[in-house]
């Protein structure tokens, strides 16, 4: 499933936040750009749970500027994009509905095909093993001659598979027709929520795309690992700025704490004490980083990535 | 009781400190530098210490200079010695040694070099890339320090190795030039020595290894 989106991609700007809605998005940019945001969507029901979260991606301000940067993506205000919703003429409206509807049929006759295809599965072993069960009988019957008792033995166990397909597919047991059902309109169809909302809504032109995310002075050293082929992530969690990752963070531990400085910035050695024990306690190292170029100094963050010089520490055990 | 308590004495300064004043130097950091040596020295029993001074840029003192390359105000010690074992062995060459049956102490000691520090000192990215911008003209007057004072004493008994070891080693040390190229046994690096002057000091000498650039960490 390589599914390639159109580019750039929008990103949602809402409330100081940037944000992707879609699942096509998301993949493609962690499996094509290394950019992997936070996952910051959860259950309404249950929303203190943070262990499964979902859409929306919440991308740092650096992971923003550097698809821009790179072309990939652009900056769309959440808020007037959807100002068009409002002037949606009724026959669109009306198509979009019906569109949606008939998606939600289509994936529940993907569903009813699959329950259908299970159970016949099921019924197809269930009645191997009663034929087996019967060739048993018939040999221990010919074995005991007393005529009883294989008619018990056959009788007996068809109730209970019966009983046994009634749990592995509830309502479909009910009627063998149920194929029929699913295929009478309105109560079939699944409800589909949409997470973006660009079927309804025109692609927002370029003219209307934001400007490039400020970012944090520590955008150099961040753009010089990304280029490294590092994943990173917000390094919150671990004590630092970023975790840098050599490879997709749910295959590889990370390689290094990161902390970015500015290169006249001064760093108190009992600082470098710290980050260099703290890594060395988690197996990672330590690494320090920043660009020789200040921002009134360079035309261009680009610019500044490459003068980036980078350190890494780790305990001498000494 | 009627005698009156005599003067508390003052206790000797410590040999270090005597050492430090005696020789009198032009800057703190240098003398930094001493309490260092002395540290490899004695505790860590490291040998033929040598030492070298990145000098400050003392001119302009107060508006630091904008060239990102031109090292920083105050003059940075640099000290260099033999330890008695390795301190640092990249995870991929570690593998290699496994691979091939060689143990650490086959191998000819490494020339380790140090950059003495202190709690409170100012140091920054600038001074961090001094260092390293110092380091190869610093290594090859150690090396030329190491010829002239004895050319035989490095290679330890080569002669007592069976010949099939000492191929394994000669092919280690060819691999060992090459990855200084390719940087695959990680970059330039140094010890980061970093002295404890507060609350009078307890000599504690804290050593981090600093490499040039993302160097994989060891997974000890």
């Amino acid at each position: 499933m390589d599914f390639q989106p159109d580019l750039p991609i929008p990103i949602s700007y809402v409330s100081g936040r940037y944000l992707l809605f879609s699942i096509d998005a998301v993949t493609y940019l962690r499996r094509e750009h290394h950019i992997c945001g936070v996952l910051i969507g959860t259950l309404p029901q249950i929303p203190q749970q943070n262990v499964f979260l979902g859409l929306p991606l919440e991308l740092m301000p650096e992971e923003a500027r550097l698809l821009v940067d790179k072309g990939v993506a652009c900056i769309v205000d959440e808020a007037k994009a959807h100002d068009g919703m409002n002037t949606l003429l009724e026959e669109d409206r009306r198509r979009y509905l019906r569109d949606l509807e008939s998606q939600g049929l289509h994936v529940s006759r993907i569903q009813s095909d699959r329950k259908e295809r299970n159970r016949e599965q099921t019924l197809k072993k269930l009645e191997e093993k009663k034929a087996n069960a019967k060739a048993k009988a018939t040999a221990s019957a010919a074995a005991a001659q007393t005529p009883t008792v294989p008619e018990e033995a056959t009788s007996t166990p068809s109730p209970k598979n019966a009983a046994i397909v009634d749990l592995f597919n509830a309502e479909d047991r009910s009627s063998s027709p149920s194929t029929a059902l699913a295929s009478t309109p309105p109560q079939g169809a699944v409800a589909i929520t949409p997470a973006t909302s660009y079927p309804p809504l025109s692609t927002p032109p370029p003219s209307s795309h934001l400007s490039a995310p400020a970012v944090p002075p520590s955008y150099p050293l961040f753009a010089h690992l990304h280029s490294k082929g590092y994943f990173l992530s917000p390094g919150l969690r671990f004590g630092c700025q970023y975790m840098a990752y050599p490879g997709d963070p749910l295959r590889f531990h990370s390689h290094f704490l990161v902390v970015s400085y500015d290169w006249d910035q001064n760093i108190d050695i009992m600082d470098l004490v710290v980050g260099g024990r703290l890594g060395t306690g988690v197996k990672k190292g330590f690494l320090i980083g920043g660009a020789q170029k200040g921002i009134d100094e360079a035309n261009s963050e680009a610019d500044r990535v490459d003068t980036v010089r980078a350190f890494s520490l780790e305990w001498a055990g000494m | 009781m009627a005698n009156t308590q005599e003067a508390t004495k003052r206790p000797n300064a410590s040999a270090i400190t005597e050492h430090i004043a005696e020789k009198g130097y032009d800057s703190p950091h240098l003398a930094t530098s001493a309490q260092v040596q002395h540290n490899l020295e004695h505790q860590h029993l490291w040998t033929s210490i040598i030492g070298d001074v990145i000098p400050g840029q003392a001119g302009n003192s107060n508006t630091l200079s904008k060239d990102p390359r031109q090292p920083p105000r105050e003059p940075i010690p640099l000290l260099s010695g033999y330890p008695p074992h390795r301190v640092y062995t990249h995870p991929d060459e570690q593998l290699y040694m496994l691979e091939n049956g060689i143990r650490e102490d086959d191998l000819k000691p490494e020339r380790m070099f140090v950059v003495p520090t202190t709690q409170g000192q100012p140091w920054s990215l600038r001074h961090m890339a001094a260092v390293f911008d110092r380091l190869p003209e610093f290594k090859q007057k150690a090396e030329e320090h190491d010829r002239s004072v004895d050319a035989t004493s490095m290679q330890p008994g080569a002669e007592s190795l069976d010949p099939e070891k000492a191929e394994k080693l000669a092919q280690y040390y060819d691999k060992k030039e090459k990855t200084r190229v390719t940087k695959e046994w990680g970059t330039q690096r140094c010890l980061l020595a970093m002295a404890d002057k507060g609350m009078g000091g307890d000599g504690t000498v804290a050593y981090y290894v600093v490499h040039e650039g993302d160097v994989k960490p060891r997974q000890n």
